[in-house]
This record gives structure tokens, sequence and C-alpha cells, in this order.
């Protein structure tokens, strides 16, 4: 096969691309048709927050500190006879900074951070509108009412 | 050692031995293929000259490392006919860290000085040009020391940006020559493959003297690594060359494993062999786009991108990812493959020669394009082990290293592949190289599936939070472009103490002033399109 | 007087003619070549702006009517502004002589190839201005080498068209596909390219290379040189270069099917539509017009397959390969001709 080197036709060359002039092209038309993601596409996280038991671990796995917990409330746990107050952290991600390396996903010791794969356009106008707050994560389009402590 | 091992480590053993008596060197076989040494500054050259005589013809890398009130400078030398690396330390004192310039004996040590130096500050006594090589000249300071202080520098302060400049010698025109023109193929061009600048000196259209000039994507991703967790820099290792980043994960992961003494289970080292000659598929693939980009001929490049989405495809459907995949991590693969991925992949080993017989019609038929690059940069096999060159750049020379075979790594011994080499030298030869490795690697594949053992893809016992012993690494393997080597030192905390990266693009092109020459700008063009580079894996 | 008035009013009629008749196709064939080039490339082309793209050309025009004039600081003002000006006009010029219909001509010169000849190589004029203009080691380079390979490549030219005028006897167009109107059998039109395969292969790749399309891409190397001589323009004088150089493209094959494609002539079309008095001419129009359009598609094909030359080869294959062809080219003529009898 790689022996043609030496042989000069050119018209080879125009058959080639003569052939593939009656192919159906192979680009999608965005905006109306769009590609449809792997299962495991890694695009945006969603918090299920009735699993979150607010360790800190996704915070402390990403590279680049673009996790930060944030306090929603206070729990009280009794505790061998003892009520003891823990706060109840979600973790609120700063899209600018995360690289989507899924890193904070695989450290979640109960499978509240997961990826949700079926938004690919997260492009927003001012770098604020990308920091994602927890109920954002979560699902929610705003931000509700603040109880005793969130969601059980 | 048992006495099998001490069989396997004849050939370490006697080095080790004999530099030893010779130069008193502490040296002792650290693992097949490799020879800790540490030596003297005071008998640090003659010991690199009798290495150099003694058949070790291949400088790998040159790394600083900054202990405190040390500076330890790292060499990696390699010899193919035993297939032995040495390693050899040095300790500099910090207040005057001097050492003799080995330029002389390998030609390769010169980029690779002039970037310790850059980094850390080590003055090489006898460097033709040290000057800084990522950074621009008016930087002050040397990033990778532990007391480096990351503030702006002066001139930000100052306001004055015209101090960020890079100083670029050129030659004043010789007696005779009537006139030398400067152009500068900028950072900013549609085929220089990243943000390269190439200075070329030149008379009407031919080419005088070249300098590349780098740094300009340098994200210090080497100090960066100083500051994360071991499995954090995974990720990282990614953004080094972005076309095949499953190869830097691999890269990476092997050394750590290395350190930690991990076991990674069957089932993922067949899967790793597979993902990283997909991987070497896609990159291949790439650089035949990029290739017909640069010669006019757009064409190309929109088949080679068609049939690199067939491999990106089957990357996506494993990691999540098309580019950066974080997938191959430290003791294994982060998740076992999806249900029919296995078939998938089958499919696109039937499709693709299919496909590349289209490319062979188009380009060996081509005429013009046979004119264009038969004898176009012929590189002399010499003169490229001695530059430093690896990869299908020296296979092309008619040179046989591979290190899949040499030194191999992960279960590469179990399959049977062929390592291809071209004899001419140029950027044909290059260009072909690189079809050939594909049928190779799609050939390594399916015998990888064929033999792919069940069970689990991550090693038992990894602890969460790793802490390897103190200790370094080297670790070598054969990513698409070459020689990718990664070089990390622990001090038994979660975060290393320095990681070290030799990149092939790097040494390919410092190759690349010394023979191109002579030519004229079109082939200077496509010669530069035929070394692969990628300025990620260069600039770090 | 009235004769003085009548010859000035069709010679006016005339150059709004070859105008309109020029952009209307060079307005087409943006359009077309994007087209044909993506679907070579297996993708779509334009087809936003209107149904399957056609409107594209006309938001190309918008945009670069509505982009900022920029003019480098070093530049040689007056050399640089004239020089697409310049550009455009000179390939104009040789339209004048090619006619689309018989007597559909805007000036029916009894030396229309010579002067065809003649003004086509003004148009490196254009391109060194603007290279020098530019004050730009890029466009410099790029003007040498358009005007190195427009020198190489014009004698080949004019040399293939000789051994057309040699069987034809006269330097008129209409002449020449006057010349071409009778066919074989009825059926088998006796067209030039029968009559001179050698000079045809000499025209079609000199003409390629008049051009400037791939493969002697050299003018505007994209990946080498950036944009050539062009690097420094903007806004609407970009815009004059880029309808110079389609006008060159259709000038081009207009002139390769007047002198070897048997211009408007069609073996049983044409003598049909002879009786039908005005629809002659639509008739005649439309079969120059398919044939121009065969070669243009031609020469997208070529340009989406083919890869760019080296300079050196280039040159070479201009002076080392079609001029030794083309001279051949000419005694074979010359010899065949008088063993013929004579003219």
């Amino acid at each position: 096969m790689l022996q043609k080197l030496k042989n000069l036709s050119h018209l080879l060359p125009m058959s080639v691309t003569f052939k593939h002039l009656f192919k159906p092209p192979i680009t999608l038309q965005y905006p109306e048709q769009r590609q449809q993601l792997k299962q495991r596409y890694r695009c945006l996280q969603r918090l299920d927050v009735k699993k979150c038991i607010s360790c800190g671990n996704c915070a402390r796995a990403c590279p680049n500190g673009a996790i930060k917990m944030k306090v929603v409330g206070i729990e009280e746990k009794k505790v061998k006879d003892k009520v003891v107050k823990k706060e109840k952290k979600h973790p609120e991600i700063y899209l600018g900074r995360c690289m989507f390396c899924g890193l904070c996903v695989d450290a979640c010791p109960v499978k509240a951070l997961t990826w949700r794969n079926d938004v690919l356009e997260l492009a927003e106008y001012t770098r604020e509108e990308l920091f994602y707050p927890w109920w954002k994560l979560a699902g929610y389009e705003v931000e509700p009412a603040k109880e005793g402590g969130s969601g059980q | 050692m048992d006495a099998e091992q001490s069989v396997e480590l004849e050939a370490e053993q006697k080095l080790a031995e004999e530099l030893a008596e010779r130069f008193s060197a502490e040296a002792e076989p650290k693992r097949r293929h490799r020879v800790d040494v540490r030596v003297d500054r005071s008998s640090f050259y003659q010991l690199a000259e009798h290495l150099r005589h003694a058949g070790f013809d291949h400088l790998s890398c040159i790394t600083g490392v900054d202990l405190g009130e040390k500076l330890e400078v790292v060499y990696h030398l390699w010899r193919q006919r035993d297939r032995v690396l040495a390693e050899v330390h040095v300790e500099l004192p910090a207040e005057k860290p001097e050492i003799e310039s080995v330029v002389s004996l390998w030609k390769a040590a010169d980029w690779h000085e002039r970037e310790t130096y850059d980094m850390l500050g080590v003055v090489f006594t006898g460097h033709p040009d040290l000057r800084r090589i990522l950074l621009p000249e008016s930087f002050q300071g040397h990033p990778l020391r532990k007391d480096f202080k990351l503030e702006p520098q002066p001139w930000y302060r100052q306001g004055r940006a015209e101090l960020w400049e890079t100083e670029v010698r050129v030659e004043a025109a010789e007696d005779g020559e009537t006139e030398t023109m400067v152009l500068n193929i900028g950072p900013q061009h549609p085929s220089t493959h990243g943000v390269a600048r190439l200075v070329t000196t030149l008379s009407g259209e031919t080419v005088l003297k070249v300098e590349p000039v780098i740094g300009y994507l340098h994200r210090g991703i080497e100090k960066i690594c100083e500051n994360r967790t071991y499995p954090q820099i995974v990720p990282i290792t990614d953004r080094l060359d972005y076309i095949s980043a499953m190869a830097n994960n691999l890269g990476y992961a092997l050394a750590v494993e290395e350190l930690m003494g991990i076991k990674v289970p069957e089932r993922a080292e067949y899967l790793r062999v597979i993902l990283a000659e997909l991987q070497r598929i896609a990159n291949h693939l790439m650089f035949i786009a990029a290739f017909g980009a640069d010669l006019g001929a757009w064409t190309v490049m929109m088949y080679g991108f068609r049939e690199r989405e067939m491999v990106l495809d089957l990357l996506e459907q494993v990691s999540g990812q098309r580019l950066l995949y974080n997938y191959i991590t430290i003791g294994g693969l982060r998740q076992d493959v999806p249900q029919g991925w296995e078939d998938n992949v089958r499919i696109f080993l039937q499709e693709l020669p299919r496909r590349l017989k289209d490319y062979e019609r188009y380009f060996f038929n081509n005429e013009i394009f046979l004119r264009r690059c038969r004898g176009v940069g012929v590189l002399e096999p010499e003169l490229a082990i001695e530059l430093g060159v690896t990869g299908p750049m020296l296979r092309a020379s008619g040179v046989a290293r591979d290190l899949r075979r040499d030194e191999p790594y992960s279960v590469y011994p179990k399959f049977d592949f062929e390592v291809v080499t071209e004899q001419e030298g140029d950027t044909l030869a290059r260009f072909v190289i690189r079809l050939k490795e594909i049928y190779e690697s799609l050939h390594i594949i399916e015998q990888a599936l064929d033999d792919l053992p069940e069970g689990e893809v991550m090693a038992e016992k990894v602890p969460k939070v790793l802490r390897p012993p103190k200790g370094h690494a080297y670790s070598r393997i054969e990513s698409p472009k070459g020689e990718l080597a990664f070089y990390v030192v622990s001090d038994g905390s979660p975060k290393p103490y320095r990681v070290r990266i030799r990149s092939p693009a790097f040494c390919n092109l410092s190759a690349f002033p010394h023979y191109c020459t002579g030519e004229i700008i079109p082939d200077m063009i496509i010669n530069f399109a035929s070394i692969d580079i990628v300025m990620g894996e260069i600039d770090r | 007087m009235s004769e003085l008035v009548w010859s000035i009013l069709k010679a006016l009629v005339g150059v709004v003619a070859v105008i309109l008749f020029l952009s209307l196709n060079v307005l087409f064939l943006t359009w077309m070549e994007r087209k044909v080039i993506a679907r070579i490339h297996v993708r779509y082309g334009p087809n936003r702006a209107g149904p399957f793209g056609l409107l594209q050309p006309i938001a190309d025009m918008l945009k670069l009517l509505t982009k900022e004039d920029i003019v480098p600081e070093k530049a040689d003002r007056i050399v640089f502004n004239l020089a697409p000006i310049m550009a455009f006009l000179f390939a104009l010029l040789p339209a004048a002589a090619i006619g689309i219909g018989s007597g559909l001509i805007a000036a029916d010169l009894p030396a229309g190839v010579l002067y065809i000849a003649a003004v086509a190589s003004l148009s490196t004029i254009a391109v060194l201005m603007a290279a020098w203009g530019s004050n730009n080691k890029y466009s410099l380079l790029g003007g040498m080498r358009t005007a190195a390979q427009s020198l190489s490549y014009e004698i080949p030219l004019v040399l293939s068209m000789l051994g057309v005028v040699a069987i034809v006897g006269s330097l008129s167009t209409q002449d020449i596909v006057e010349a071409q109107s009778s066919a074989w059998f009825g059926i088998i039109p006796k067209w030039f390219i029968f009559y001179q395969p050698i000079a045809f292969i000499v025209f079609l790749s000199a003409v390629v290379a008049e051009m400037g399309r791939i493969p002697f891409d050299l003018p505007e190397s994209e990946s080498e040189l950036v944009a050539g001589f062009h690097t420094e323009y903007s806004g609407m004088k970009f815009a004059m270069f880029m309808f110079a150089e389609y006008i060159h493209f259709v000038v081009g094959s207009a002139l390769l099917v007047t002198l070897f494609l048997g211009g408007w002539h069609l073996p049983v079309v044409t003598p049909l539509a002879e009786s039908l008095g005005v629809l002659k001419y639509v008739v005649q129009v439309a079969v120059f017009v398919a044939k121009m359009y065969a070669v243009i598609f031609l020469l997208m094909w070529v340009r989406g397959t083919l890869t760019r030359t080296k300079v050196n080869d280039m040159l070479g294959f201009g002076w080392k390969g079609l001029l030794p062809l083309a001279l051949f080219n000419v005694v074979l003529t010359g010899v065949v001709l008088t063993l013929r009898g004579g003219a």
C-alpha cells in the first residue's frame, strides 16, 4: 500500500475529493441540532441536598479552589445523650475556576455531588453569573426561604 | 534482592561498581534499568566524560532541585546497548551554585541547562549562551526556589511594560553578504502550532539562522505541582500536551506508583495500553490534519479532524471529556469502562483502515506534495541522537529506539508490535512514519482487546491521602511525540517536593535550529510542522 | 455628429454591460466557491443568509463596507491607497475584448488577443504597489513572489494562444469563436481543445497561475505569510482586492472558453437557435455561461484537492516545463499548417 510512492497519477487525489462531494455533511447545525452528550460527560455538577453530609471533601479535593462550603444552617443531633450542634454546609462552585476534572464528584462519599449530562451551554455575560450557589446546583431557581435547618 | 533479580540487574550492578571505584561516587542499582549515582562536584565532569565515552549517548533530562542549603542537579543519561539509565545527582552549595556545563558532551544539554538556570539560578560555566529561556530577560528571581516570593515584578509596579522584553541575539551581516532581513514569524501566526516565535535571519528567501523563542505559554506548572496533592496534579498534567492528554496522565501515574510501590491490576494495565494507543492514533491524525493545513490543503485538515472525532468519541464515552480526560490516575483508572465500549472500539478498528486508504490515495499520488516534502529538513541519525531527539522524529532518521520496547512499562512486553523506522530522515519520512504508526497502534489495540481480562480497575489499598515515602522516581513513557518523562521527588508529605516534566517537544524543538539552515521559508515552515510540537508541553 | 454620439453610446452600453456581467458573476462566485469547497470538506458552507446562503455575498459586502479602514503609520499613503483601485481597474481591462455572444462584445478589436495579452500583465503593478506601500516584510515577500509568478507564467500563456491564432488567421476573439462553430458529423464540436491539446494544457496551467489559485497560491499563501501582499488591508480596500481576484477568475475562465472550448457554440443547439431572432442571443449567452461555469467548477475542485507548490518548484515548472512545451506547440502548429497548404 505505501509503495505507491512511486505512482505519479494526479487524478487519484481528485477522485478522493470528488467522492466526498456527494457525502452528507457531518456538521451539526447548532443551535437547531445539538450534540448528544455521552452519559459520563462532565459539564455541570448537581447537588442532592438530601444526601449531602457537609463533610467538605469536595472542597478539599478541588485542585483550583473552585468549591467553597457555605453554611446554610445549624442542625441539632443527638449523639450519645448529648445534643450536638453541627453546621450544615453545602458546596458552592465558581465555574470560572472549575476545570471540570471530576475530583470533587469522586471525593464525595455519599454521591451527593454528581454530573448532569444535559447542559452544555454554561457561558454567561458576566463573571458573577458564573458563580453557582448551592441552591442553583441543587436545581432550585431561587434561593429557598431559610428555615431552622435546611432540608432533612 | 533474590537470585532472579540479581541476574536481571547484572548490567546495572557492573556499572555501579565501575563508577564507585573510579570516581568515588556512591552508586547503586535501584531497579531494572536504573542506577542511582551520587557524585561530588569536583569529580562530576570526569564522570560525565567517562559516561559519554562509555556509550551513554542520550541525555534525557537535567533537573534542578532546591534542597534548602543545597541545590541538587540531576542528570539522566541513557545507554541503549544494555538499556541502562544512569541518574547522576550532584549537590551544589546554595550560595554559589556553579557547575561545569556538559554541552560539549551532549548537545541536548543546551536548552535543559538554560531552563535550570532560569528556574533555579544554577550557573553552568562554559555554556555558550546562558540566558533565560522560559521567562523574559528582565525577570528577577528564580521561581522554583523555595524562598521565591510570589509578588509582582518591579517593572510591573513601575508600569513599564517595555521592560518585558526577551533578548534575542541576532548576528549582524557578515562581510560579503548583501543584506539580511530579520523576520519575526511571530507568536501570532496561522502555522506556528501555538504560540511559538521563530526569529529568522533571512537573505532573500533563504534562512540563515533560526532562533525559536519560547515561553509564551508558560504557566508555571512545575511550581503549581509543588502546592497540590498527588491526585490533584493528575488533571493538571492533562494540560501539558493537551492533544494527547492520556499519555501525560499515564506518565505521571507511573512515577507516583513507582514511588509508592503500588501494583496496578491487570485489567487496568490492559485498558491503559488501549487508551494510550487510541491517544496515539488521535495525535497522529491531528498531525496529519495540521500538516495538510500548513501545505495549503485544507481539505485534509477537515478529513483528519473527522477521523479524530471518532477517537474522541470513544474517549468521551470512557472518561467524560473529549480532550482533557483526567482518567488514568494513581493506582489504575477512575472507573471501569462502560458497557459496550469494547464493541465500539472494535467497530472503530474496522472503520479506520478504510478511511486511511483515502489518505494514502490522496497523499502518495500527489506529486506536488511529494516534491515539497522530499529531501527537506534532513536530520542525520548521529546528530539526532546527540541533540536529544526522541520519538517518531528520531525513528524517521533510521534510529530504532522506542521506549515501549527498550524500557517497557505497563503490559507492553505482552504485545507483538514493530518499531517502525524510515531511513531518509526528511519531512516526508516523518509524515510516513506517523501514518505507519497508526497501523501499528491499531494492531496493538486489537491484541489488547482480545486478551482483556476481567477484574478491578483500581489497585486496592490506595489511601485517600497519598503520602509516598521519601525518595524520587523517574518514569519515562513513549508518548505520541517522543519520550515523556516525569521526575517526582517526595518528602513524605501529601504534596510532592519537586515535579519535573521532561517533554519531548521541548527537546525536539531545541534540535530545530541545528538542521534547518540553508532552506527557504516554505521549507522551513514544513520542517517546523513536521516536528509536531504543542506549546503547552514546551512551555509548561 | 450622431455617428459620434451613437458610437459613444454604444461604447458606454458595452462598458456598463461588461461591468454588470462581471459583478454579477463575481458575487455569485463567492457563494459558489464557498459552497463547493465546503461540500468537498463534507460540511455545509453558508446556509444561514437567505435560502441556501444565497444572500451571503450581500452580507459579505455589507460587512466589508462597514469595517474600519486602517492605514499603517509608516505606509506610503499614496501608493497604499491607489493599489486596490489599480488592481480593480487592471482586472477589468481584459474583459473588454471577450465576447459572450456573437456581437455581444464591448470592443470588438481586430487585435483582440494581442490586447488581452498586453493588459493582462498590468495587474502585477498593482500587486507590487500594494506590497511596497504596506511597509510590511510579509507583504513585501508576498509581492515579490507574485511578481515572479506572474512574469514566469505570462510567456507560456501568450505562446499557447499563438497556436490558436495561427489556425484562425485572425486576432479577433469573435473570429476565433466563429472558427469553432462547425462540427464533425454535426455532433462532435470542432473546438480547439481537440486541435491544440498541448496548448490547452499549457494555457490551463498558466491561467491558474495568473489567477493566483491553488496550486499556485503563493501570493496569498495563508499559512506561510499570513496573507501575502494584502496583509495590511482592511475593509473596502480588501474588498477591492478580493473583487479583483475573482474578476481575474471569471475573465480567465471566459478566455479559456473563448479560445479552446468554442465560446458560445454548441453543435446542435446554436444552429437551431439561429432562427429564433433575439432569443438566439439568450441561447448563446446561456451556452457560454454554462461552459464558463464548468471550467470554474473544475478549478474550484482543483483548489479543494491540491496543495501549494514551493517557490522554486513553481518557477521551475513555469520556465522548464511550460515554456518548452508552449514553444514546441507553436513549432508543431506551424509545421502542420504549412504542410496542409498554408492558412
